[in-house]
């Protein structure tokens, strides 16, 4: 069920009433139940699949040898790869269980900590199974780990109404980004990368603009909500998101978005490769190639390379991702490989990383990469990124008519210039709410309340939830 | 606690406030230029327009206040309906003291297969709250309303354009004229228009529709209301496509049955062949717009001496 | 010791790797100087450090790095 509809309210009023009513000791049994309960509410025939993964993956690592957690990967990645691609293999409609990216993940992580004796297998059955099946972060994540998750998962937690406060607040702001921001802005977005090559420099650049700012408020709004639900259950969920457009550089970029999933390529994936003995040969065979090179940065190249195109497919199988995967671990290559000699550059011009205006071009800089392979990554085809990079570079003008030109997306031609304010109003209102949330984490302070009360009126005079219902007809 | 109740009674008041001021005040917010209010503001007219984005692109104001000593206005929605239109005259004759020589009604006949809905918030902008509801009611009817499209219309929609009132109404009332646009629009060439694509040709006719124009009629007969409907000539492509000439058909059949006076594109002279006439398949660029409002002047005059 | 200090320093030399002791616990290192760390000693004193031993614990001081790499040798 979606979070944000009417089932999902009433099962989460009932989930908390049961939840501070029962004895403490059974809190996580309960949860449990409603994780099950969450995943059949989708598709009830699907849930064979999740239990198989936890009851397989369970059972062979208790005894952490080789060949059980090489039975764990081709169990689980084999699932994932079976929904996930079935449509190359020319299957259509192949309804995916609900979460199997991000639960698959979650379990692999916990086999290879195992695996790698980080951690002991869990003993019970029925923890394991709530690890898994945790509902808020069963569609999107964040991706748990394991040894961060269980004690929480397991203890006893009290009624607190300060934790139901701020898990409210926090679902609150994360409506408003979702259905507030991302909302209005994906109609803007949609319209215009339906069709790349027929709008104008100026437009394409507000289009892209504002996806970015859509993907931060969907995804973040999003986390917002699950991380909120978590509050109010007691559980403290790890962030995933800490402020991306701010980074100054591409590798930081990725270090503050999606940070679970980041965090999981480089545990479970990329140190392995770097730790690997081909990858160990290969470096040193490029080493003799290039004898100056820094004596880390060659073992950097065939794991980056490996995990971006895996994070690339990850995402779905269209060629897009992959062209996306590939762009970033060009751009990642390049930022390791030139990351002495910019520093020699730097010291030569006396380029000050300190100073105001070095900040704020190195994260328009980053920005701007980051923006390029967003626009690969959105565009249906090939072909219309080029069209896209393509007008910008050739027809982006300042005038009056392209102004008005940009103006346009916004569907309903009379309302585009209200609406063009109202969400560069409502834009900047997140950032103040978002920077105001950081600054007061512990304590639920004073102006909050007025912010809570300005987010709920917004949501509802200004929310969409899809595109509007009446559609401008041509005669 | 009780900081959580004050914050949100807080917020109902003003979510209530700010719907029941739009649903209940929106027709009398001081625009500009254009809208049911502005017109009633401008006393008796001896010809008020009252259509869709056709009427709003295609007549020019400047040349009917010459021939008409200003006393003419033009009422007219993006994607205006029929059914629409029913409520809009009698909104109209509801809150106007004033009398009107001729309502010019727009025989679009791809209006008949429109159906029954919102185009553009602007609609019910203009509607007072009984009219808001009527329009509701016939939506309803028509039977492709749901809980969400019932949020939009009375709590969402036009929102964003009370809001930004101040801001945005001096804006947008330098682009229109006694409801007609003011745009020096042009033609994007022969190309483009020959080009375009469109496909009228799964449309079906919507029985509400085909009643709100005999409902038009009647109306005006029981008013006293002179009236007369006028199809706006389009391009070429579209006035010769097949769907099109059929629902025309229709349309006239309709009018025709109750005797009402009508005045078709062909009746004036005008090229619906020369591109440079036109912004897209039925909108005129600026020159098409005065070319065809003096020749509709000229046969408007015609008909009021028959 | 000298050795590893020289080898470290010329990763990151702006980072007292004589006196720290919280390279890894007070995010001092990124990742990628790790994986830099971990490819010279490699490539210095022939060295493949297993991915489970790469925990903050073993890199957190320029002494811990030294035992790991005694430890391993060994």
């Amino acid at each position: 069920m979606s979070l944000v509809s009417l089932p999902f309210l009433i099962f989460i009023c009932v989930l908390l009433i049961l939840y501070y009513r029962m004895d403490s000791r059974h809190q996580w049994k309960i949860l449990l139940l409603a994780g099950l309960f969450f995943h059949a509410w989708s598709n009830p025939y699907l849930i064979i699949f999740l239990l198989i993964s936890i009851i397989s993956t369970w059972k062979l690592m208790q005894n952490p040898v080789k060949s059980h957690f090489i039975w764990v990967l081709v169990i689980n990645l084999g699932i994932l790869i079976l929904f996930k691609y079935s449509v190359n293999l020319g299957v259509k409609d192949l309804a995916a269980p609900l979460g199997i990216s991000y639960y698959t993940f979650m379990t692999i992580g916990y086999a290879h900590d195992v695996y790698d004796r980080k951690i002991e297998p869990e003993k019970d059955l029925y923890h394991y199974a709530l690890f898994v099946s945790f509902f808020p972060q069963m569609t999107q994540g964040p991706i748990g780990v394991y040894q961060e998750m269980m004690p929480q998962l397991t203890a006893r937690h009290s009624f607190d109404m300060d934790n139901i406060k701020k898990g409210a607040y926090r679902i609150l702001v994360g409506i408003f980004k979702k259905m507030v921001i991302a909302g209005r802005v994906a109609f803007y977005v949609d319209t215009v990368y339906a069709d790349p090559g027929s709008f104008a420099g100026l437009t394409l650049i507000v289009a892209t603009a504002f996806y970015l700012i859509q993907l931060y408020a969907d995804f973040s709004g999003y986390m917002d909500i699950v991380c909120g639900i978590s509050n109010m259950l007691g559980i403290d969920l790890k962030e995933n998101f800490n402020r991306p457009y701010l980074s100054k550089n591409i590798p930081e970029y990725w270090t503050r978005w999606h940070i679970s999933l980041n965090e999981w390529y480089k545990t479970h994936l990329f140190m392995p490769a770097v730790t690997s003995g081909f990858n160990r040969s290969f470096a040193k065979g490029l080493g003799r190639v290039f004898k100056k090179a820094k004596k880390g940065t060659l073992r950097l190249i065939l794991p980056t390379v490996m995990v971006w195109v895996v994070t690339g497919i990850w995402h779905g199988a269209r060629l897009s991702y992959l062209g996306w995967g590939v762009y970033f671990a060009i751009v990642m290559l390049i930022s390791f490989c030139t990351q002495s000699y910019v520093k020699k550059l730097n010291e030569k011009i006396g380029w000050n990383r300190d100073n105001i205006f070095v900040k704020i071009f190195r994260i328009i800089r980053t920005l701007v990469i980051v923006a390029a392979g967003e626009v690969i990554f959105r565009s249906e085809r090939f072909s219309d990124a080029l069209a896209v990079f393509r007008n910008i570079l050739t027809t982006t003008r300042i005038n009056g008519s392209a102004v008005a030109a940009a103006m346009t997306p916004f569907g309903n031609g009379n309302q585009a210039a209200a609406s063009m304010l109202i969400i560069t109003v409502l834009i900047t209102a997140q950032a103040v709410i978002e920077i105001a949330k950081e600054r007061d984490e512990k304590a639920f302070t004073g102006h909050r309340y007025i912010y809570a009360a300005a987010m709920m009126v917004t949501i509802v005079l200004f929310g969409v939830s899809g595109a509007s219902n009446f559609m401008y007809q041509a005669f | 606690m009780k900081k959580t109740v004050i914050t949100l009674a807080a917020a109902f008041i003003i979510i209530c406030s700010a719907v029941i001021f739009k649903n209940v005040y929106s027709c009398e917010m001081p625009v500009k230029n254009r809208g049911i209010r502005d017109a009633i503001n401008c006393g008796d007219l001896d010809v008020l327009f009252l259509g869709s984005s056709t009427f709003r692109s295609n007549i020019d104001m400047p040349l009917m206040d010459e021939a008409y000593d200003g006393r003419v206005y033009d009422i007219s929605y993006g994607g205006n309906e029929l059914v629409a239109t029913v409520i809009q005259y009698d909104e109209i004759k509801k809150r106007s003291p004033h009398d009107y020589g001729l309502f010019v009604f727009e025989l679009g006949p791809m209006m008949l297969t429109q159906d029954v809905s919102l185009s553009d918030s602007r609609v019910i902008w203009d509607l007072s709250w009984e009219g808001k509801k009527a329009l509701w009611e016939r939506m309803k009817e028509s039977g492709n309303t749901d809980f969400s499209m019932m949020y939009e219309y009375f709590i969402t929609s036009g929102m964003d354009d009370l809001v930004t009132f101040p801001v945005t109404e001096p804006f947008y009332s330098t682009r229109y004229y006694k409801g007609a646009k003011t745009d020096e629009t042009v033609s994007p060439g022969r190309e483009v228009l020959e080009n375009e694509v469109f496909d009228i040709s799964k449309e079906e006719y919507v029985d509400a529709q085909i009643k709100a124009v005999s409902d038009i009629i009647k109306k005006c007969r029981e008013d006293g209301q002179a009236f007369v409907f006028v199809e706006s000539p389009c391009y070429r492509r579209l006035i010769e496509d097949p769907k099109y000439i059929e629902c025309k058909k229709r349309y006239i059949e309709i009018l025709e049955e109750q005797d009402a006076p009508f005045i078709l594109a062909d009746d004036v002279d005008f090229d619906c062949s020369d591109p440079d006439l036109f912004e897209d398949m039925n909108h005129m660029s600026a020159k098409g717009r005065r070319a065809y409002t003096a020749e509709l002047i000229k046969r408007l005059k015609k008909t009021e001496e028959e | 010791m000298e050795e590893l200090l020289k080898l470290l320093s010329d990763i990151r030399d702006d980072v007292d790797f004589e006196n720290e002791t919280e390279l890894v616990d007070g995010k001092i290192l990124t990742s990628f100087d790790i994986i830099q760390i971990i490819g010279a000693i490699d490539d210095e004193y022939d060295i493949a450090i297993p991915a489970p031993e790469i925990v903050p614990k073993n890199f957190n001081s320029a002494e811990a790095i030294l035992a790991l790499i005694e430890r391993l040798k060994g």
